[in-house]
């Protein structure tokens, strides 16, 4: 499942999406990816075969627990999984959850396989965060978020 | 009219008829609100030295009698190989009184830099060839950054500048002595220092065979005294001395038939194929071939690049607004695409396919990896598509694109209403107001909406002027600060635009004489404001739009207690009383309502009379931020409508 895991996000460092990619260390039931993304940040991905779980413990740092942001995150997250959303943009809630977390601001993002299909799950949370990046961020109103967290440059952004 | 000017198309001594007329009868621009008292201070007119001169008849160069000189050998180069126009300040004087005399279209202006962009603005409008030219030294160096723009935006813009003498190179001999190609090293598909006087009409060939081939880019030459002084009356005294059939080539690379067999695979079998149209799409004027190519097989365009329209964005195809559909792609093509972004930059899903079409190889797989990259001609390419395609319908993708457009302008409603607002709460005018003004008074009333050339710049005015101006057809709208983000050429470039616009150029033919209008911001119009008197002299009609916030639109970055000092400028600064000053109207607005009737009075004018307005609206630079008055400055997405980055 490792193998499976590592080869698919070995694609998405093939075609460009990461600028740098290496797989960490592993043991029977867990694996840890390193990736170079937005912002040109390093990205760390945690994943957990036992619990079926793939996991960004930092996808938004922070962001305080109770901020409109916040709020504003989870509903997005939320509509990620809406039925509206046309079959290739959504995650299947039938086939995979997504969940978010915030840890003293630092904000995950989590993705659980319900059917056992790692494939699924890897591409559905690697398309998640880059939509965070690309759509939420880049619309909602997080121009200065992105100045004092990424540090955007207003100059080179 | 000597046969030279009815050989070539609309001239300039046709264009600048109005002028005449206006001379004739002593025309004087009468600026209001004067200071001082009218009787003693006499009124801004055009003198007689400029009509008389602009109506002089043309003449290109000839061996016979005196011969001609290095600079009349390169003139007559230019007006065989059809240089569009010519933007220059004094200096370089023997070869802009060349190209001059040799009837191609010159305008003198009041700074180098600012004829550099507004050489610009007249190529990207009309995809044409055009010169700027400056003296040695402070006016060469002064059009610096006005070619880095140009080369960002591969604009075919030949730059020249005089450069002393080869016999006192290196001598720091009197003024203005310098090496000029160093400088443009990076800034420049080629370059070069003339110093052999006899392969004058061959560097010209090296010159027009850079900017008409491949991928385009600016040329520099710089001319030393020797050169362009040497005389010329017999053709043996010049090497190479023969046309440009014979010194380049109007062949095309033809993509291959296994990459298309390729491409045409991929695009057929993919369920959301949406087409990247670039620059090379609209140099090589291929818009007809991509609307059939799209119509016949249901794929998406969308534009990019420093000009827009090659693909109409009403069209149900276009996803240029359909912002949050292009995520949904399964197969991007990218036709000339020149400047790729990266892979993160554009908003594509991480599994999107990916096509790049470009003519020349050395850049296929930069930035963005390939799954198939071809090298071919951009029309050629689409041709090919457009007969080979089979026809097919994809209702589920269009109407994706439709519910995404749809979003996208119930978005554009929010961010207005937000912005009357704020307008409303500070008495001043909020960019989301100003725009969607401007914007249904171009696109939705009298006006055919496809007839006036827009263009925008400045950070939070250029982004939302961006999103809310529309490009109907090829040339309609310039991207001012593509992937260079100059804050500054916005004028500059946009009298080039309507020069081409008045003059009825390629794709300006069905609009010619139509004003122009851009919306710049108070920083960047001070590059280049001097150049209403440019406008005024020549009757080039721009109706200029100056969001007024007080401020550099980066001012949220003053983030030191001691630093927003650097970025405020004084409050209330009127650009229009300025603008006054140099013979254009001026107009001060602070409301919607006085900006809509501006809006209309200033358009009326340029259209019946020729004459440009400066229009300054108050705003406060709070509304950069998102508090206390959202939406505050949005960036736009990447590729589409107001897209700057690539």
């Amino acid at each position: 499942m490792h193998i499976e895991v590592t080869e698919i996000l070995q694609t998405y460092a093939d075609r460009g999406v990461f600028r740098g990619f290496s797989a960490g260390a592993a043991s029977a039931s867990k694996a840890s990816f390193r990736m170079v993304w937005h912002h040109d940040r390093t990205f760390e991905m945690l994943f957990d075969s036992r619990r079926r779980t793939m996991r960004f413990p930092v996808v938004l740092p922070g962001v305080p627990a109770g901020s409109a942001m916040y709020r504003e995150f989870r509903e997005y997250l939320h509509s990620r999984q809406a039925s509206d959303l046309p079959e290739h943009r959504r995650v299947d809630p039938a086939r995979a959850v997504l969940r978010c977390n915030n840890r003293d601001g630092a904000v995950s993002v989590a993705i659980t396989s319900l059917d056992g299909d790692f494939e699924y799950t890897t591409r559905k949370l690697i398309h998640t965060v880059h939509e965070i990046f690309l759509g939420f961020l880049h619309d909602g109103p997080y121009y200065e978020y992105l100045v004092e967290q990424f540090g955007l440059d207003p100059d080179r952004y | 009219m000597s046969s030279n000017d009815r050989d070539a198309g609309p001239s300039r001594r046709n264009f600048l008829a109005p002028v005449a007329a206006a001379a004739a009868v002593a025309a004087v621009v009468r600026p209001t609100n004067l200071m001082a008292d009218a009787a003693t201070i006499p009124s801004i007119t055009i003198p007689k030295a400029i009509t008389d001169s602009v109506n002089e008849p043309s003449q290109v160069g000839s061996f016979e009698g005196r011969g001609m000189s290095g600079a009349e050998v390169f003139a007559k180069a230019c007006k065989e190989e059809n240089l569009a126009a010519l933007f220059c300040c004094p200096g370089n004087y023997p070869v802009i009184n060349a190209i001059s005399q040799a009837g191609i279209p010159s305008f003198g202006g009041r700074s180098e830099g600012s004829m550099a962009s507004a050489a610009d603005g007249f190529s990207r409008v009309t995809g044409e060839v055009t010169a700027c030219s400056g003296t040695e030294g402070p006016g060469f160096t002064n059009m610096i950054m006005n070619i880095a723009v140009a080369h960002r935006a591969r604009t075919p813009l030949l730059v020249l500048a005089s450069n002393v003498t080869i016999a006192t190179d290196d001598r720091e001999y009197f003024i203005q002595t310098g090496y000029q190609q160093p400088t443009t090293e990076g800034l420049k598909k080629y370059g070069k220092r003339l110093i052999a006087p006899d392969r004058i009409h061959e560097y010209a060939g090296y010159a027009f065979r850079h900017l008409k081939t491949g991928v385009p880019g600016p040329v520099h030459l710089d001319f030393p005294g020797e050169v362009v002084r040497a005389r010329f009356t017999d053709p043996a005294g010049l090497k190479d001395y023969f046309g440009k059939e014979k010194y380049r080539s109007e062949s095309r690379p033809y993509p291959s038939p296994t990459d298309m067999k390729k491409a045409l695979d991929m695009i057929d079998k993919a369920e959301r194929p949406v087409i990247v149209a670039g620059h090379g799409v609209f140099h090589r004027k291929a818009w007809d071939a991509l609307r059939l190519a799209a119509e016949k097989n249901e794929f998406a365009v969308t534009t990019s690049g420093p000009m827009r329209g090659h693909f109409p964005d009403e069209h149900r195809l276009s996803a240029s607004m359909s912002v949050d559909a292009l995520m949904s792609a399964d197969l991007v093509v990218f036709v000339g695409q020149y400047s790729m972004p990266g892979r993160n930059e554009y908003r594509f899903n991480p599994d999107v396919k990916a096509i790049r079409v470009n003519p020349t190889g050395e850049d296929l797989g930069r930035n963005w990896p390939l799954d198939l990259g071809i090298v071919g001609d951009e029309a050629a390419f689409l041709e090919i598509l457009a007969n080979d395609l089979p026809r097919k319908k994809r209702d589920t993708w269009v109407s994706e694109l439709a519910a995404a457009r749809q979003k996208f302008q119930d978005t554009m409603q929010k961010r207005y209403e937000l912005g009357v607002k704020a307008s409303e709460a500070t008495n001043t005018l909020h960019q989301e107001v100003l725009c969607k003004e401007v914007h249904d008074f171009l696109y939705k009333g009298d006006i055919d909406p496809k007839q006036t050339v827009t263009g925008w710049g400045g950070w939070t005015i250029g982004n939302a002027a961006g999103r809310w101006l529309r490009a109907y057809r090829p040339g309609q709208e310039v991207n001012c600060p593509y992937q260079y983000s100059a804050v500054g050429p916005d004028l500059a470039m946009m009298i080039g635009a309507s020069a081409a616009v008045q003059l009825g150029v390629g794709p300006q033919a069905a609009y010619k004489g139509a004003p122009v209008v851009v919306v710049t911001s108070d920083a960047g119009i001070t590059y280049s404001m001097f150049e209403l008197d440019t406008a005024a002299k020549y009757k080039i009609p721009v109706v200029c739009i100056v969001f007024n916030n007080n401020a550099w639109g980066m001012w949220p970055s003053a983030n030191t207690p001691r630093s927003m000092h650097m970025y405020v400028f004084q409050e209330n600064l009127r650009y229009d009383q300025m603008a006054q000053g140099l013979g254009a109207r001026g107009e001060y607005v602070h409301t919607q309502k006085d900006f809509r009737d501006a809006l209309k009075r200033s358009y009326d004018a340029a259209a019946k009379d020729r004459v440009s307005t400066l229009i300054n609206v108050q705003a406060i630079k709070e509304f950069t931020a998102v508090q206390p008055y959202p939406p505050g400055n949005v960036i736009n997405a990447e590729p589409g409508v107001g897209a700057l980055a690539h």
